[in-house]
């Protein structure tokens, strides 16, 4: 075996035993008195679906198109097009929403003042116990929080260039519809309209393609997939017509059965928006590591 | 790379172990601070052996309770506190799987992800090279299962290990090597 070989079965190996722990509490007063009320320690359960919903889109004005003439892939040229305009305008909103999901329950907060700075908190509970995880962008660079188990980690990336640390950018439903496409085994499509919020929306559905994922051979990937196909989940998104951000997404599995469904229950825009919001620093008693990029941000939070 | 530049208010959950031992020795509720850093470790390694995650939390809670109950009668120079803690992670999850049918967890899924924008069909990849991982581990003897289970789960370094296993550490290292070997025959052939 290589030593890059040796590395990589180690990488591995670290990352399939990488179990989602748990928020267990500890208290020596309990621990002391267990012996008389023996008691099951608060389970609080891992964020790892947090993840899904976090990102939020925001694209140009499409109120212009109507949506039974407009396709998806005509979605995200337009999009595409007025993205650099916007950019330089930049888009103030503000929006919560929740995720249901099994296990438990998240509230995403976000506040996006364009190229001004934006911040994304994810609060999740389940079982009792609370787990925070955010991540903001300023004129500092990005900073990305996880408070559980009563520990606030921090890590700190100076340099912007990460594209993973990205949360919201105008252009982005192509990254949106990317994040829940794999190309050639699954196809997005604009299924009509719906209203959310009190927001009018399209609604784009993704669902796998197993005939069109087929195995190559020369592409080991392909073949992984090709086996997978007929697994794969759908989503169903909901995106705000003059806004573009997504205001519902439902992921379901292989079966059809309902995984998760986030759903923004408060938009504003404009005034609305508090640029305090997005001036993250550290809270007391955090635990802060400056680190180069989002793998060892990553590496900082799960320890 | 990482560079700590900032510790506020965590100084003593961020000494080494002699000292927060000491610490727990001479003060019950210090002994949080142990509990704080080998959490993660201890429930991630249990949870590699328990039958399900909620059998891995209840083993972690024992396991705990009984490192609070003994942490007075732990000698620092013997070996690591890492090793005798993980010396009670090993012993409960023994006995907890003479009490029912082992059922090797493996199967455990969804590690903690941030948000990464990871694509879909890299998310695909990842699941199922997670699970050809996971099944060849659970082909490997529970001896050489326990030795993965410490060493990439509870984090364990070989120094740590030896004393657990009763071999020297560079029988041990051998020992890893060998069972690595054995695994990398059951997967990632096509890599």
């Amino acid at each position: 075996m290589t030593t890059n070989e040796f590395e990589r079965l180690e990488r591995d190996l670290e990352e399939a035993l990488a179990a989602p722990v748990p928020g267990l509490r500890f208290s020596a007063s309990r621990a002391a008195a267990k012996n008389r009320n023996p008691r099951r320690w608060m389970i609080g359960a891992a964020a790892g679906a947090v993840a899904l919903v976090a990102a939020v889109i925001v694209l140009p004005n499409l109120s212009s198109g109507g949506a039974t003439q407009v396709s998806a892939e005509e979605l995200i040229s337009r999009s595409n097009s007025a993205a650099e305009a916007l950019r330089s305008g930049g888009v103030a909103y503000h929006l919560r929403g929740i995720t249901e999901a099994k296990g438990g329950t998240t509230v995403l907060e976000t506040w996006s003042l364009g190229e001004g700075g934006s911040r994304s908190e994810n609060v999740y509970q389940a079982n009792g116990a609370t787990e925070v995880f955010g991540f903001a962008m300023n004129r500092d660079g990005y900073w990305i929080y996880r408070t559980a188990s009563g520990v606030t980690r921090v890590a700190h990336v100076a340099d912007q260039k990460d594209d993973r640390l990205r949360i919201a950018e105008p252009g982005d439903l192509d990254s949106a519809i990317r994040k829940y496409t794999i190309p050639n085994c699954m196809s997005a499509t604009l299924a009509g309209e719906a209203t959310v919020a009190g927001r009018s929306g399209y609604v784009v559905d993704i669902k796998p393609t197993p005939e069109t994922c087929t195995a190559d051979p020369a592409r080991p990937d392909s073949v992984k997939l090709a086996a997978v196909a007929k697994e794969l989940g759908s989503t169903r998104l909901v995106i705000d017509k003059q806004t573009s951000v997504q205001l519902e997404v439902e992921t379901f599995d292989g079966d059809g059965q309902l995984n998760s469904k986030f759903m923004v229950n408060l938009f504003e825009t404009g005034t609305a928006v508090d640029a305090m919001a997005t001036n993250y620093r550290p809270p007391a008693g955090a635990i802060v590591s400056e680190v180069d990029n989002y793998g060892d941000a990553k590496s900082v939070l799960v320890k | 790379m990482l560079r700590a530049f900032a510790i506020r208010g965590t100084v003593a959950a961020s000494g080494p172990d002699d000292a927060l031992v000491a610490a727990a020795q001479a003060d019950p509720e210090a002994f949080a601070a142990l509990y704080e850093r080998y959490l993660p470790r201890v429930y991630r390694y249990l949870a590699a052996k328990a039958s399900s995650p909620e059998d891995a939390a209840d083993l972690t809670q024992a396991v705990f309770l009984k490192a609070f109950d003994s942490v007075g009668r732990f000698r620092p120079g013997k070996a690591p506190f890492t090793s005798w803690l993980f010396r009670i992670a090993r012993n409960s999850a023994i006995d907890a799987n003479r009490r029912r049918r082992p059922a090797v967890s493996l199967e455990a899924d969804s590690p903690f992800d941030l948000p990464g924008e990871q694509l879909p069909e890299e998310e695909a990849l990842r699941r199922e090279r997670l699970q050809e991982i996971r099944a060849a581990v659970a082909k490997l003897k529970p001896n050489q299962r326990d030795l993965i289970a410490l060493r990439y789960a509870g984090g364990l370094t070989i120094n740590e290990i030896a004393p657990l296993i009763g071999k020297k550490p560079e029988a041990a290292k051998k020992q890893l090597q060998r069972t690595l070997r054995e695994l990398k025959e059951h997967y990632g052939d096509d890599e």
